[in-house]
């Protein structure tokens, strides 16, 4: 017998577990292995100081009572089951209360337009006073949504008018500049064709002239200098 | 009456609502657990204290109690698992010599003095084992358990109980006090 194999079979050894055959192996390997027999020596010193113990009384104590404790511990044991079930019941309550599911199930009962479920719920599904909230909701909603709806439209038009606005501005603006632009033009053309003469103040200031018309929308002539004041080109060609 | 009742009846009985079958059972293995204690924590207040915190805990548990395996071994198991726990929040020291010297009175015979004496050198051996160690040895020799019923209550395998085990002989054999209770 090997070492390990009796080591294993030591405590049924000692315990009177083992069979006469296995018994009898076991001891000729303790007669013959020094470290397996004080194995065994141990582990009977250690069962016979066992055996030596003492019992000692326990002290007297007050144990917890079966009534409340033990009902208490049945009662943690089914009440996340109850909690549970009692949740789920409320959530699907909940639900079947909603007004989405209500329309839903009346539009799956009979398909017809939405005015028509609000105005003939199915029934067995909604009791009165459901109808009236479920009625009272519907009708807030449709005010909320017309109400969305001018606002949208008053949004559009304002936004319409000033876009109209804008390109009358900008329109009228190209118009008048394109008159100048022509008359400046017919103004080079006339002075090209002209012989050159002496004398400044006929001539007009061309390259001051676009410039200081522009402002005469915003500056008042008065406010003007003598000096700077604008020189209108339709004038010096009439 | 209820004297030679099975544990699986009194447990039965106490789930149904007898106070009679559950005082039956408490007092079949308040000593047993009591003396369990003591040999796991080291004095008398420490092992009263963890008696009653075994007690609850099979108290809570015992509508889980399926009766499937012996009831001695299922009680056994929370004992472990409150002694355990209980050994971790204590962080207990080795404070056996000076509180069991308080139980051993002059007035007492001298066969008791004798027997005191002895399981004080008993507990000292033990305490100087790790706590793992401390729980194979307890529930093999003291409580007569097979490797595999100590194994289901430490959760650890039969091999890994009779290792610790031999290493707790080992060190038990180095201890004085034990061989001087021989």
């Amino acid at each position: 017998m090997r070492c390990e194999e009796a080591r294993s079979s030591l405590f049924d050894f000692a315990d009177g577990m083992l069979s006469a055959a296995q018994r009898d192996q076991l001891t000729e390997h303790l007669d013959s292995c020094p470290d397996c027999a004080r194995d065994y020596e141990a582990i009977s010193d250690l069962a016979l100081q066992a055996s030596v113990w003492h019992e000692l009384p326990a002290p007297r104590w007050q144990p917890p009572r079966v009534g409340s404790p033990l009902n208490l511990a049945a009662f943690q044991q089914w009440f996340p089951s109850l909690a549970s079930a009692a949740a789920l019941i409320l959530v699907i309550g909940m639900y079947l209360q909603m007004p989405e599911f209500q329309v839903r199930s009346t539009a799956t009962v009979a398909p017809q337009s939405v005015s028509d479920v609000t105005a003939a719920p199915a029934p067995g599904m909604m009791n009165t006073s459901l109808d009236t909230a479920l009625n009272n909701n519907r009708q807030e909603r449709q005010q909320e949504l017309q109400a969305l709806v001018a606002l949208m439209r008053a949004e559009m038009d304002r936004r319409s008018e000033e876009t109209e606005e804008s390109l009358r501005y900008v329109i009228a603006h190209q118009i008048q500049g394109q008159r100048e632009i022509d008359d400046l033009y017919r103004y080079i053309r006339k002075v090209s064709s002209m012989p050159a003469t002496s004398g400044s103040a006929d001539q007009p200031v061309i390259g001051r002239a676009p410039a200081d018309r522009m402002s005469v929308n915003r500056v008042s002539a008065d406010k003007v200098p003598v000096e700077h004041k604008p020189v209108d080109v339709r004038e010096q060609m009439q | 009456m209820l004297g030679d009742v099975p544990d699986d009846k009194l447990v039965a009985r106490a789930l149904a609502g007898s106070n009679s079958a559950w005082d039956k059972l408490i007092r079949r293995y308040e000593r047993r657990v009591y003396n369990y204690a003591l040999r796991m924590v080291g004095n008398p207040d420490d092992a009263l204290d963890m008696m009653q915190e075994v007690f609850m805990g099979v108290h809570r548990n015992l509508p889980g109690y399926r009766g499937d395996g012996v009831f001695a071994a299922w009680l056994f198991r929370i004992a472990a698992f409150r002694c355990t726990d209980f050994l971790r929040r204590r962080r207990f020291h080795s404070t056996f010599d000076e509180q069991t010297s308080e139980r051993i009175s002059p007035d007492q015979p001298d066969q008791d003095v004798m027997a005191t004496h002895a399981n004080e050198q008993i507990s000292a051996a033990l305490l100087q084992l790790p706590v793992e160690q401390r729980h194979v040895v307890e529930l093999k020799f003291f409580q007569q358990f097979t490797f595999d019923d100590i194994s289901r209550q430490l959760g650890i395998s039969p091999n890994t109980a009779k290792t610790r085990l031999y290493a707790a002989l080992k060190k038990l054999k180095q201890h004085e006090e034990l061989r001087d209770a021989m």
